[in-house]
């Protein structure tokens, strides 16, 4: 007897409680404060942000705190101009890696005060290598969204 | 055998201190950290690295990737195995030293139960999400209680293994007094007794509180490597002389409950390569999954440290307890320690590898040359694996 397969519908829901551990709890509790710190490698120097209990390339541990600034140079960064489950806000929106003035590792988030309507506008004002500084939230929390997006200057 | 694989390197956090607290990834760079401090050695003497571990239990996919900073395992050769217990980073860790004698291999796992939710409805989900969803699901999603699911499963266990064996509820007891006094008699506080364990909470019967164990925090990070290696560290080696792991069947309805034969099989494969003929004479002291406490009595049956009827008349006497002929679990095991699920297999391996060296708080056996570590992969799975260790 030909028969077609029956399909059996499953979903699992599984909340977690994840521990952010000190480091990055203070690393967060400093966003209150509009201040962006690392922890620096005594062993190669290195800034590492958002800061870390330890430097992997080392492996030792890392206790000395340093500010970096709020400016940086852009990576990379993607326009997107379209919709899909679970995104962070109505697009369009640019997202980006900025790298900051003082750290080493770098920092994902939005950039943003600039008109999304032409990507031909918009790759004359963002670019790979320019200039950008954070945009502070009014109502800070404690949280990587403190920053509401880095703005392209100069 | 010329070239053989030693542990020159021990580091194990556990949930005495304050994991909760620790990112995942700070807990299991710890225990790198120690183990690589107890080996005298740096991330750049590691060739390379090894982790097993569970995305669900973590809630992060591919959860390995995530944490191979924390082993040193940066732009380093990597083996991430994914639903895998501790013990089966060991076992590729071993292959890896075989494969090169010169390289120093890491194995790490690391596992935070208090990232699910406390009441450990989390896991029961996903022991429920280990059932294939056509035949068994149903059943067992009817369960009223989510936090009971585990518990049925081993109660249907349990209740096999008592009626084949003869043992009794006040035996089960005994193990779990036995395990729980081992952790608690140095300190300042009274040992529970088997009528103790009788009292506590009944899950699913006969399965109880204080016979079960409860999920725990913990990382645990070995450095292996080849005994031509070893000679030049300025550490004393534990040689493995013998591994060994099997699989039997998943599906609920046709594994056969009450029995341990994965066990059995995986301790025949390493007894044969560790050269064990009779293994309740050779093996000193044992940490074996007592995960529930029955499963403490058929693992021992299991591993053929005693007869098959004779389990019962071995833990009356004795012969398991901390200062008898073959201890098993003096550390405490899983009920007196708590279970790191999909970790805990791993610090079976580093307890009998850190008596062996006799570090194990000032502990000394002496016969403490050959000891067993196993690891059971839990009620969904029907996996074990086991190591033997030995001294030079």
């Amino acid at each position: 007897m030909a028969v077609k397969s029956r399909i059996v519908k499953g979903f699992i829901s599984l909340p977690y409680n994840w521990s952010m551990g000190p480091t990055t709890t203070r690393f967060y509790e400093e966003f209150k404060n509009k201040r962006i710190m690392g922890t620096r490698c005594e062993k190669c120097n290195r800034v590492l942000i958002p800061a870390r209990s330890f430097c992997s390339g080392c492996f030792v541990e890392t206790t000395n705190w340093v500010q970096v600034s709020d400016e940086g140079t852009i990576r990379t960064w993607v326009l997107i101009n379209f919709s899909y489950e679970g995104q962070p806000m109505a697009p369009p929106y640019i997202t980006g890696i900025i790298d900051l003035d003082g750290a080493d590792v770098g920092l994902p988030h939005f950039v943003g005060g600039v008109e999304l309507d032409d990507l031909e506008t918009v790759a004359k004002k963002v670019r790979i290598g320019g200039r950008v500084k954070a945009v502070w939230k009014e109502n800070r929390e404690g949280h990587i969204l403190d920053i509401d997006y880095f703005k392209p200057i100069n | 055998m010329t070239n053989r694989v030693c542990i020159v390197g021990i580091g194990v956090v556990e949930s005495t201190e304050n994991t909760a607290e620790m990112s995942h990834k700070d807990l299991l760079f710890y225990a790198t950290r120690r183990a690589l401090d107890d080996a005298g050695l740096e991330r750049k003497d590691i060739g390379g690295a090894i982790t097993a571990t569970f995305d669900f239990l973590e809630g992060r996919s591919l959860s390995n990737q995530y944490t191979l900073d924390s082993i040193g395992g940066v732009m380093k050769p990597c083996d991430l195995r994914l639903g895998e217990d501790g013990i089966y980073s060991l076992f590729a860790g071993y292959m890896e030293v075989m494969v090169d004698p010169g390289q120093v291999t890491v194995v790490a796992s690391v596992q935070k139960a208090s990232e699910r939710d406390p009441n450990g409805v989390g896991y029961q989900k996903l022991i429920a999400a280990t059932l294939e969803p056509i035949f068994s699901r149903p059943v067992c999603s009817s369960v009223p209680n989510p936090g009971s699911l585990e518990s049925v499963l081993a109660a249907m266990d349990a209740r096999a293994y008592l009626n084949r064996s003869g043992l009794t509820e006040q035996q089960l007891a005994k193990v779990a007094a036995k395990n729980i006094g081992n952790v608690i008699q140095h300190a300042n506080v009274s040992v529970p007794g088997p009528e103790d364990i009788l009292k506590s909470d009944l899950l699913s019967w006969p399965i109880r509180r204080l016979t079960s164990a409860k999920e725990s925090d913990a990382a645990c990070t070995l450095i292996l490597v080849s005994e031509k290696k070893a000679r030049t560290l300025n550490q004393d080696p534990v040689f493995i002389r013998g591994i060994g792991w099997c699989s039997g069947k998943s599906f609920l309805a046709s594994r056969e409950q009450g029995t341990a034969k994965e066990t059995k099989w995986a301790a025949s494969q390493a007894y044969h390569m560790a050269g064990i003929r009779c293994p309740e004479r050779e093996i000193d002291f044992a940490e074996v999954s007592d995960w529930y406490a029955h499963r403490e009595l058929m693992h021992c049956e299991a591993l053929g440290f005693c007869g098959a009827n004779s389990v019962g008349s071995c833990l009356d006497e004795g012969l398991f307890d901390r200062t008898g002929a073959l201890p098993v679990n003096a550390s405490g095991g899983l009920l007196g320690r708590g279970n790191a699920v999909g970790t805990s297999g791993l610090i079976r391996v580093a307890q009998v590898a850190r008596r062996i060296r006799s570090h194990n708080n000032g502990f000394k056996n002496p016969r403490a040359e050959i000891g067993l570590a196993h690891s059971w992969g839990g009620i969904p799975t029907a996996t074990a694996g086991v190591a033997i260790l030995g001294k030079w």
